[in-house]
């Protein structure tokens, strides 16, 4: 479970996020909307422990990101929108050092079903340098997964992925909220969210506008501006109504 | 070269000037600054300038010039060596914005390498001024516009040197040469000329002589004798006549210098004008490419892991394991261990006596061995200084910030540590009793001891100093491929550097005292046997030292927010 509470992260003078509450329970999935520079980036990063809030607090299974930030981070699985890979370690020793990290026990049938599962098993011994972008990708959720955390972070899992690898990513995103675990997926991909997601919270200049399930949301809207769906949601309460549906 | 890319680069030397101005408004920007312009105008106006008129007069006898030359020109085929084994490695010729954004565009060839010849002037440029500022007042140079025209030419020289030996490095494995293999034709031919000129020293030319039998003309009649006759004069001959133009006298010598230098340059120029190599691939893609079907193959692996990593204990191993791969391990021992065993034949060969001989390699692996402890932290950085780009996958990590601070700093430290120990063991075999010192197989053992217990720790604390200087002053610091170039990043190289020196100075003080406090003690007893039991409270103090040092850093790297650097 993932609970955010008031958190505020300013840099110099920009408040990039302003007062974010939400609550992720488990067998959830959290899709993070908004549009470029609404401060997803900087919550992700924030819940994943890569940087500190100026003000609140995050909570991963009841531990604080602040005060037991190693116990916390033992419970996540940091999915970034940018893979990065270390240069020199093939594919198989990139889950070889993850295991070590989290301390995975019997990590080789773990990794070689996450490689199956992700159709990287031909590349096991590849080095970075030979994988294609989305290769990287999936090598980077593999060993994200590798731990099998209880709360799941993605930021643009699609990016990079052909249309087959986007449906597997899908699938697997659900199969772990199915199993029990806490998922944020931060998208700009509308339709997806949509897809996947039980809960959707929108973000405009580091504030929550809308939060809720879709359901939730779209009954809200009903009543004064007729039948929407996410994307229409979304153009208008962030002010871009340029794609607005007449 | 286009008006796009002209336009590219101009606008793009103007923007980081401009960026370098906005900069000084913070303290330690223009701190950093004004200690390189002070360094600078203390070279130029010399007023703590070390007097160098035993150097200038040494340099004005022209046999010893002319061994200057030769010198330079070492210096030179040395460097060419160097970019056999390691260029192209880390730094590639275009950076990934410029692959991305010029290479699918439609610009020639031709404009590409114009362009990348034009950005390289910066540096080059740069590196001509202080080099005159620096070497233009050691040596008695006789025309100060030659001195400065003839050191462009020979960065220049470098810098095509450079270009060409990737682009065929690049040719060759993408035909199908391993880099290693690569590599070994290297050594070997380094080592083939090494011992073609050695024998040709011993057996041929009758006039090498003894270091410790110095004919009258003193050293450098002897280093010239060595690099002017047989195999190696011939080997130097490109070198040479790329220097000759720094040291010309008058207007007409220095046109017949130029001559053949020019010469030497549109040919490499041209070579690398009308190869057809690919300049968008890099090297390293080259070698993956080729990668996984001599894998399969051969059992081939650029880098090897150093051990098998179990999924269970303590997690910063992980770090250290990884580190351990980053930094070639094997490959790059294997390389260096050729190297070494290659001069170390060539001195064998040229030396008049064993004794010399010996005497010659002992100093010098003592020499490398102190200049490693020291400075070996500042070469080898894979540490802080290469994963900071990866901060955020790190703190993503379940490790506390002790942990990664030790994971990250140990991998340079084993690797120091063993080519300590390895030269501290050939230092001790190789040198000559010298003087009334007791030297003794067993005096050499307590000697080895010694230096095995402390160097690596002084090594480790060196690494820790550069990894604090990562986490207090990132910005400063060279992290992974960046290069920054400028009087700024000279101010902030001089005051770190320093910083690391005064800092190590300090960290030894105890320990120091307390190894000559035990030494003065039990050196009438015990004799020389008294150095491992001295060394031992002082490695106490040292491993304290570094103890307290990744505590306070782990902290630090708690409280690091990426977000800000």
């Amino acid at each position: 479970m993932i609970e955010v509470e008031g958190l505020t992260r300013v840099y110099h003078s920009l408040k990039a996020v302003d007062g974010l509450s939400f609550r992720v329970e488990s067998g959830e999935v959290l899709g993070l909307v908004g549009p470029n520079g609404a401060g997803k980036t900087t919550a992700l990063r924030c819940i994943a422990g890569i940087i500190p809030p100026t003000r609140g607090d995050i909570r991963i299974n009841g531990y604080s990101i602040l005060k037991d930030s190693l116990a916390a981070k033992r419970h996540v699985g940091f999915m970034p929108d940018e893979p990065r890979l270390f240069e020199h370690l093939s594919v198989d020793e990139h889950l070889q050092f993850t295991a070590r990290i989290y301390g995975v026990e019997n990590f080789a049938a773990k990794a070689r079903i996450l490689l199956d599962e992700l159709e990287l098993s031909s590349q096991k011994d590849s080095l970075p340098g030979e994988l294609s972008r989305g290769m990287k990708q999936k090598l980077v959720i593999a060993c994200g997964l590798l731990h099998s955390p209880e709360n799941l972070i993605f930021d643009e899992p699609l990016t990079g992925l052909d249309p087959q690898g986007m449906r597997r990513m899908k699938g697997t995103i659900l199969a772990r909220a199915r199993a029990g675990a806490a998922v944020i997926v931060s998208s700009h991909l509308l339709h997806m969210v949509e897809e996947i997601c039980s809960r959707i919270l929108i973000l405009k200049a580091g504030r929550k506008i809308i939060y809720g399930s879709l359901e939730e949301i779209s009954r809200n809207r009903v009543e004064t501006e007729g039948d929407l769906n996410l994307e229409d949601i979304f153009l208008r309460v962030t002010g871009n109504s340029g794609g607005e549906r007449s | 070269m286009t008006r796009a890319l002209h336009f590219l680069l101009t606008r793009g030397f103007k923007n980081r000037l401009l960026l370098r101005l906005n900069r000084l408004r913070r303290p330690k920007y223009l701190i950093s600054i004004l200690v390189g312009l002070v360094f600078l105008s203390l070279v130029f106006f010399q007023p703590f300038y070390p007097d160098l008129s035993a150097l200038a007069s040494f340099a004005a006898d022209t046999q010893s010039a002319e061994a200057v030359q030769s010198g330079f020109a070492l210096l030179l085929f040395g460097a060419v060596v160097f970019y056999w084994l390691f260029a192209g490695e880390r730094n590639e010729l275009f950076g990934e914005a410029e692959t991305q954004w010029l290479f699918p565009a439609p610009i020639s060839r031709r404009a590409l390498l114009h362009y990348h010849m034009a950005k390289a002037q910066i540096g080059i440029m740069f590196g001509t001024i202080l080099s005159a500022l620096v070497f233009g007042r050691s040596f008695a140079i006789p025309s100060a516009g030659f001195f400065v025209a003839g050191i462009w030419i020979v960065y220049f020289f470098l810098y095509l040197c450079r270009v060409a030996v990737i682009l065929l490095k690049k040719a060759l494995i993408e035909r199908g040469t391993q880099d290693l293999k690569l590599k070994a034709w290297v050594l070997g031919f380094i080592a083939l000329a090494g011992c073609a000129a050695a024998a040709w020293m011993r057996w041929v030319d009758h006039e090498a002589m003894g270091l410790r039998d110095p004919a009258p003309a003193g050293p450098a009649a002897w280093f010239l004798n060595i690099t002017g006759s047989g195999p190696a004069y011939y080997l130097l001959v490109p070198f040479r006549m790329m220097v000759r133009p720094i040291f010309a006298c008058d207007y007409s010598q220095f046109a017949l210098c130029l001559g053949p230098a020019l010469g030497i340059l549109v040919f490499i120029y041209g070579w690398i004008q009308y190869s057809k190599t690919d300049l968008g691939k890099t090297l390293r893609s080259g070698i993956a490419k080729r990668g996984r079907r001599m894998k399969e193959r051969q059992g081939f692996r650029s880098r090897r892991p150093p051990f098998p990593l179990a999924a269970k204990g303590e997690p910063f191993v992980a770090l250290y394991w990884k580190n351990l791969i980053l930094s070639g391990g094997l490959d790059l021992h294997l390389t260096l261990a050729a190297l070494a065993a290659s001069v170390l034949i060539s001195i064998l060969l040229a030396s008049a006596s064993v004794d010399d001989a010996l005497m010659i390699i002992g100093a010098a692996a003592a020499a490398l061995a102190g200049f490693l402890t020291l400075l070996g932290p500042i070469l080898f950085r894979e540490d802080l200084r290469t994963d900071l780009k990866n901060i955020d996958l790190l703190k993503t990590y379940p490790i506390p910030g002790w942990g990664i601070v030790l994971g990250e700093a140990l991998g340079p430290a084993t690797v120091l540590a063993i080519l300590e120990w390895e030269l501290s063991l050939l230092a001790a075999a190789a040198l000559p009793s010298f003087g009334n010192i007791p030297w003794q197989v067993s005096d050499r053992i307590f000697w080895v001891l010694a230096a095995a217990m402390l160097m690596p720790l002084m090594s480790f604390l060196g690494v820790l100093v550069q990894n604090a200087a990562v986490l207090l002053l990132p910005s400063w610091v060279q992290l992974g491929r960046e290069h920054p170039q400028g009087v700024e990043a000279m101010g902030q190289r001089l005051i770190t550097s320093a910083a690391t020196l005064f800092l190590l100075l300090v960290a030894a003080l105890l320990p120091a005292a307390l190894f000559f406090a035990v030494m003065q003690a039990g050196y009438p007893m015990l004799g020389t046997a008294v150095l491992p039991l001295a060394s031992l409270p002082a490695a106490m103090v040292l491993l304290l030292e570094a103890g307290a040092a990744i505590s306070w850093l782990g902290r630090i790297y708690d409280r690091f927010d990426a977000a800000y650097e």
